[in-house]
């Protein structure tokens, strides 16, 4: 079978599939690609032992459809490099296949696609679709909240919640919660469905959006998920696991409400990290009437810094500790001019949302504070 | 006034084989090897004087010891045993003073420079420790008084059995320079051969050498440090006893291991046990380890952390079994398998938790755990074990 190609088709594919080929494969096999041509479509396919992704671009081919592999990395550094025309692919003869330009010509070993995963096939609990820009800026939303600690299986995924026209996002490693919800999707069921994505497959959902915009169609299976964008296709496993109830832990009243400009905090606190210490991260958040003082010392290098900013607040005085960087991740999630932080006590949940109402439907953080041990001596 | 620097040195004679005397007083007057067993390949790990007749000392194969002594009494191992009369031993050291460094089970330094007007001097503090521990553990210690640690230490060795030996501010040199280099701190197979190829055979010959003649064979550093001991220099203090950075607890296999069920069941006894300990103290712990010797002696360990510190039995085991799992032991058959666990905290973690206390899971092993211990405090800690530690136990659950 000989095939040719257009050098920036094949490059197209090739870049969305070699970012799921593992830098270091846990199978041999996984460093390569599978390559299948049938009639006039070449699909390209990588794979790890979780997550897959297949794209396909049109060919000129003669002689019989064949799949193969071939590695991954050697073909894409070679294609990256060739000039810009049309590729031949000779793989008429066993165990190698040729590539040539016409200038160049590359001999690259290939083998049979036996031992390579195949697609998973999965039933279909439900399916969705919605733009595939809104569904990405969802994950990130959440994605900064990805528990890492290995022995909580199911916080180390993003849950999904699907019910009535609405899909919920959540994250949450304990010290920090993302959340975000989207209504009136086309979804085909009714009933909630709730799953685990594990939060590397979202990461992918950049690479196979079409950057003139447009949607993503995702189904949903008992063990896979699959996002769908024209013709790439991205199917992960599920995490499996119980994950805990959030709704539980967003507190529903607040005793304690702050209105703050989002652009002032943030750079405050951008200022006040720098000598926040390096390992408990504490800055103390002071708020009284109408000002906040944010403030951290660090006793292992001997400094002090504070930064006050005004604000709206009302009530009792209180004092607050917070790691700095889970609060500066969350305000570069929420684009908002205002953001609204709610409060009980200096040891509950705190709530961070966008001031604008619609906004706040649409998203909410919540952030554990930081015990201020030596708050006495202050 | 103040006192000449006075440092003890105590040191149990025979310490595991002397204990298990104490338990079992038919084993007094014979030769009791403590140590794996003799079939097997392990070490002795102690043995009574009348043992080291025949030749045998610890850290020698226990085949060996066999051969040389086949009349011995061999005895296992019992560390908790020997851990908690080490504990008592250790609590009348303190007794005397809290500048106590514990070198090992059986070994510790104390500064008593400053329990003169206390207790009397130097040799009067020394005589009352050796009396205290006869009289309340029913052991034998050796006990050296010196101006410094090395010295002491020396002193409490030449003595032995039941050795009591002062060594005054003055007399210092006179009783280290007839002494082999081989006694010096530091000094061991390797430097006493090279000391011995200067002709340097006593402590007084390193003395009276020129310090640039050592340098010839040994490093700048520790010639400096030679020549300052054997001048009965040492001002090394008595560094009292810094917090556990880890507890840990390993076993050797009579036959290697590779399957992979009885590896997880020693596992579970072992978290089990450390994290018993961990709870006496009323530490948490954030990290977890699994340790594994291959069949080639290599020694291996895999970590994981939590985001919080926690001391419950259940959750580290969860750690430990994923490691296991994980695991291929480089397609090899395992010799030592043990686990342990670091990264102390206490539960003034300061990053409070959004699902803290909710858990009733937690809560409930948290009652388990705590219950465990209180029996294990009472009646002895094999009285109550999990299920999957009985012998007929489906290896399958925790």
């Amino acid at each position: 079978m000989k095939f040719y190609v257009q050098k920036s088709d094949l490059l197209t594919v090739m870049q969305k599939v070699i970012k799921i080929v593992p830098a270091r494969p846990t199978l041999q096999v996984l460093s390569n690609i599978c390559i299948s041509v049938k009639g006039s479509v070449l699909a390209m396919r990588a794979a790890d032992l979780d997550l897959s992704m297949s794209a396909r671009t049109e060919v000129k081919s003669s002689g019989q459809d064949r799949d193969f592999i071939i590695n991954a990395k050697k073909l894409f550094d070679i294609c990256k490099e060739l000039p810009e025309k049309e590729i031949l692919f000779n793989a008429e003869k066993s165990g190698f296949v040729q590539i040539s330009t016409g200038v160049d010509e590359f001999k690259l070993p290939i083998q049979t696609a036996d031992e390579y995963p195949e697609i998973p096939s999965f039933e279909e609990r439900a399916s969705f679709s919605l733009n595939a820009k809104l569904l990405d800026d969802m994950a990130s939303r959440v994605r900064f909240a990805v528990s890492r600690d290995t022995t909580r299986v199911a916080l180390k995924g993003v849950l999904m919640e699907l019910e009535q026209g609405s899909l919920k996002m959540v994250a949450t490693d304990g010290h920090k919660l993302g959340f975000c919800k989207e209504t009136g999707l086309p979804v085909t069921t009714k009933k909630k469905i709730s799953i685990i994505v594990p939060p590397k497959a979202l990461d992918q959902l950049p690479n196979i959006m079409d950057p003139a915009g447009g949607d993503v169609s995702v189904k949903l299976g008992e063990t896979y998920i699959e996002f769908t964008v024209n013709t790439t296709v991205l199917t992960s496993k599920l995490i499996e696991g119980e994950y805990p109830n959030y709704e539980q832990v967003i507190p529903q009243t607040n005793t304690k409400k702050a209105v703050i400009k989002r652009d002032e905090l943030f750079s405050s606190l951008r200022r006040i990290s720098v000598i926040s210490n390096s390992r408990t991260r504490q800055i103390r958040f002071a708020f009284e009437k109408n000002s906040l003082t944010v403030s951290t010392s660090d006793r292992d290098f001997n400094g002090e810094g504070k930064s006050s900013l005004p604000i709206i607040y009302d009530t009792d005085p209180i004092a607050i500790g917070f790691n700095v960087d889970f609060f500066i991740e969350i305000l570069r999630l929420i684009d908002d001019e205002d953001i609204v932080i709610n409060m009980n006590t200096p040891l509950s949940a705190v709530l961070v949302l966008p001031a604008d109402k619609k906004k706040s439907e649409k998203m909410l953080f919540l952030i554990m504070p930081l015990r201020l041990l030596d708050e006495g001596n202050e | 006034m103040r006192s000449e620097r006075t440092i003890i040195h105590v040191d149990m004679d025979c310490f595991y084989a002397a204990v298990e005397r104490l338990d079992n007083p038919d084993l007094n007057g014979k030769a009791v090897i403590v140590g794996a067993d003799p079939h097997g390949r392990g070490v002795v790990s102690a043995c009574s004087y009348e043992a080291r007749v025949y030749g045998v000392h610890s850290a020698m194969p226990i085949r060996e010891a066999k051969k040389r002594c086949p009349h011995g009494v061999f005895v296992p191992v019992n560390m908790h045993r020997y851990e908690k009369m080490s504990g008592h031993i250790m609590d009348i050291l303190n007794s005397f003073t809290d500048k106590t460094e514990q070198v090992s089970v059986d070994e510790a330094f104390l500064d008593v420079t400053e329990c003169f007007k206390l207790f009397g001097n130097g040799a009067q503090i020394g005589r009352m420790i050796k009396e205290r521990v006869l009289t309340q553990t029913g052991l034998v210690a050796s006990v050296g008084v010196a101006p410094c640690k090395f010295v002491s230490k020396i002193a409490s060795d030449l003595g032995k059995p039941d050795g009591f030996v002062v060594v005054a501010p003055d007399e210092v040199l006179t009783f280290l320079h007839p002494l082999p280099v081989g006694k010096l701190w530091g000094v061991g197979k390797q430097t006493e051969k090279l000391l011995h190829a200067l002709n340097l055979k006593t402590i007084g010959q390193v003395h009276a050498c020129p310090v640039e003649v050592l340098c010839a064979k040994i490093s700048d550093s520790s010639a400096q440090f030679l020549k300052e001991l054997a001048a009965g220099m040492d001002t090394r203090t008595v560094e009292t006893l810094g917090e556990a950075k880890s507890m840990s607890e390993e076993r050797t296999f009579q036959e290697d291991v590779g399957d992979k069920q009885l590896l997880r069941h020693v596992l579970l006894e072992q978290t089990d046990e450390v994290m018993r300990r961990l709870r006496e103290e009323n530490m948490k712990c954030r990290t977890a380890y699994l340790i594994f010797r291959n069949t080639d002696f290599t020694k291996h360990t895999r970590r994981t952390t939590l985001n919080r510190p926690t001391d419950s039995s259940n959750e580290i085991f969860a750690c430990i079994e994923k490691l296991l799992g994980q695991e291929d032991f480089y397609g090899k058959k395992v010799r030592l398998i043990g686990m342990g666990v670091t990264h102390f905290g206490d539960d003034q973690e300061p990053q409070l938790d959004l699902f803290g206390q909710k858990k009733t899971e937690e809560v409930k092993t948290k009652s388990i755990d705590a219950a465990r211990d209180i029996i294990a405090q009472k009646f002895g800690k094999d009285t109550l074990k999990r299920a999957a530690l009985t012998p007929q136990a489906d290896h399958t659950r925790p």
